[in-house]
């Protein structure tokens, strides 16, 4: 009897220490997978970093592209002054190519076409259209439009005693309004622009789950109006550096 | 006899299970250690960021310069022709409105700071988000902005405000609080519609971030240090 106790108890007190061990050996476990967690987030960071990386060097090309362009303009005008050349035909063309980064020329070019519509249910509001075109611009969208009003740098959209939506303003024409359906037409890659409206939890998911209705389609060639005014500037002068 | 053979039994389990468990304990050090090897390779991820920005901003300056020279060549060569002048002229506008020069004239100077979390019922409430961001530049134009920049930072047609993990972007820029916008414009219509009550400063920094709005004669925006560039428009 006694013997059979002894067993008994050497028994337990094994059984629970090596319990009390397997307990040990489950927290290291517990917090090895806490640790893979946060691997996860360092992979992301990783990936972040490339991806920034990436964004520097194409900026860095970019830059080394434009130096060159310049470069050849110098020489082109120096050129044309010493012979005694006008200089107006380059400057036309200089001048051109800086309206249409401005906004007063018509562009045409691939991209994606959003359609948001009012329905009885929900109506669109000025900040769906904010949202919209900033999500495009990050996806590099080139040039962007709303029912043909073209965004320029001073573009505002504002909600007027939320009946309509206005896009901007020119010094000349004031404020025009656009109203449902808002046709959002933007010129870039797009495979780019599609991702970028289309990312889960992203533009589209969002205007899906406040029951609005939006819609895209990709077009290879898509032309976007200009700027119809001018901006001019009345305050702003140039600071001579 | 019998009881021993149960106990071996049960102690050969336990010692399974243990070897188990160091073998787990064994992997967690291995995969601390290839942990360490990767924020090696973040590190040197981060440096080669750096000196990537900082070998475009280095180009950055030969284009700026290489630009002055052009300007400047064209402003000396068009001075005794009229087609020409006008043109330069023109061109020297344009080049304003597309972000190519620093301006300067008088506006409002707008700063949003994080607020005191711990005074606001949330406090995330009281962190100023890239939509905020989005939002004033959006109200100042309204209020007829010619020009505005946040942290340096120019916006042009085509600049995104972005945020990523806590950190805002624009023109892919990072850029922290507190966040100082600068705003050409008439500096009383742009003032008046930033501070009017019930607007969105107001009710933000009802919530909690800490706004201060000064009217200056001389705001200075500057210019925009990226490359416009047309890929896919035509």
């Amino acid at each position: 009897m006694k013997k059979i106790e002894k067993g008994k108890i050497s028994l337990t007190i094994s059984i629970g220490l090596t319990a009390f061990i397997l307990i040990l050996v489950m927290v290291t476990q517990f917090k090895t997978i806490e640790e893979t967690d946060i691997t996860g987030i360092e992979v992301m960071r990783e990936a972040e970093l490339r991806s920034e990386l990436a964004t520097w060097k194409t900026k860095f090309e970019e830059a080394t592209a434009k130096i060159e362009e310049t470069e050849n303009k110098i020489i082109e005008y120096s050129q044309e002054i010493e012979s005694n050349n006008n200089i107006s035909e380059l400057l036309q063309r200089e001048l051109d190519e800086a309206k249409a980064y401005a906004g007063y020329t018509n562009v045409t070019g691939e991209g994606i076409i959003v359609t948001l519509t009012d329905t009885e249910k929900k109506q669109i509001e000025d900040l769906d259209l904010i949202n919209l075109i900033n999500e495009l611009k990050i996806a590099g969208a080139e040039a962007i439009s709303i029912n043909d009003e073209r965004i320029i740098s001073t573009t505002d959209i504002s909600n007027v005693n939320y009946r309509f939506i206005m896009v901007n303003t020119s010094k000349d024409i004031g404020r025009v309004r656009v109203q449902s359906p808002y046709i959002v037409k933007a010129i870039g890659n797009p495979k780019y622009l599609e991702s970028a409206i289309n990312i889960k939890y992203g533009f589209l998911d969002s205007m899906k789950s406040n029951e609005k209705s939006a819609s895209y389609v990709i077009d290879n060639n898509i032309t976007i109006n200009k700027f119809d005014g001018s901006l001019e500037y009345k305050i702003a002068t140039n600071v001579e550096e | 006899m019998n009881n021993n053979i149960k106990v071996s039994i049960l102690l050969g389990v336990m010692c399974f299970l243990l070897t188990i468990g160091i073998y787990i304990q064994i992997k967690t050090v291995k995969n601390s250690g290839t942990e360490v090897a990767k924020t090696n390779t973040e590190n040197e991820l981060r440096d080669n960021v750096l000196l990537m920005k900082e070998k475009y901003e280095k180009q950055y300056k030969i284009l700026e310069s290489k630009e002055k020279e052009l300007s400047y060549l064209i402003s000396n060569a068009s001075t005794n022709d009229s087609i020409s002048s006008e043109l330069s002229e023109e061109l020297e506008k344009v080049n304003a409105e597309i972000g190519l020069t620093t301006l300067r004239g008088e506006g409002i100077i707008i700063t949003l700071e994080d607020g005191d979390s711990s005074n606001s019922l949330s406090s995330l409430d009281s962190v100023v988000h890239d939509s905020d961001l989005i939002s004033v530049v959006n109200e100042l134009c309204t209020a007829g902005a010619e020009a505005i920049s946040i942290n340096g930072e120019r916006i042009v047609s085509t600049t995104p405000i972005t945020c990523i993990g806590n950190v805002i972007k624009i023109n892919d820029e990072k850029i922290g609080t507190p966040f100082e916008i600068c705003a050409i414009g008439s500096k009383e219509r742009l003032n008046g519609a930033m501070t009017m009550p019930g607007r969105y400063l107001d009710y933000r920094s009802k919530q909690g971030i800490k706004v201060s709005i000064k009217k200056s004669d001389s705001v200075i925006v500057s210019r925009y240090n990226g490359i416009l560039k047309f890929e896919y428009a035509k």
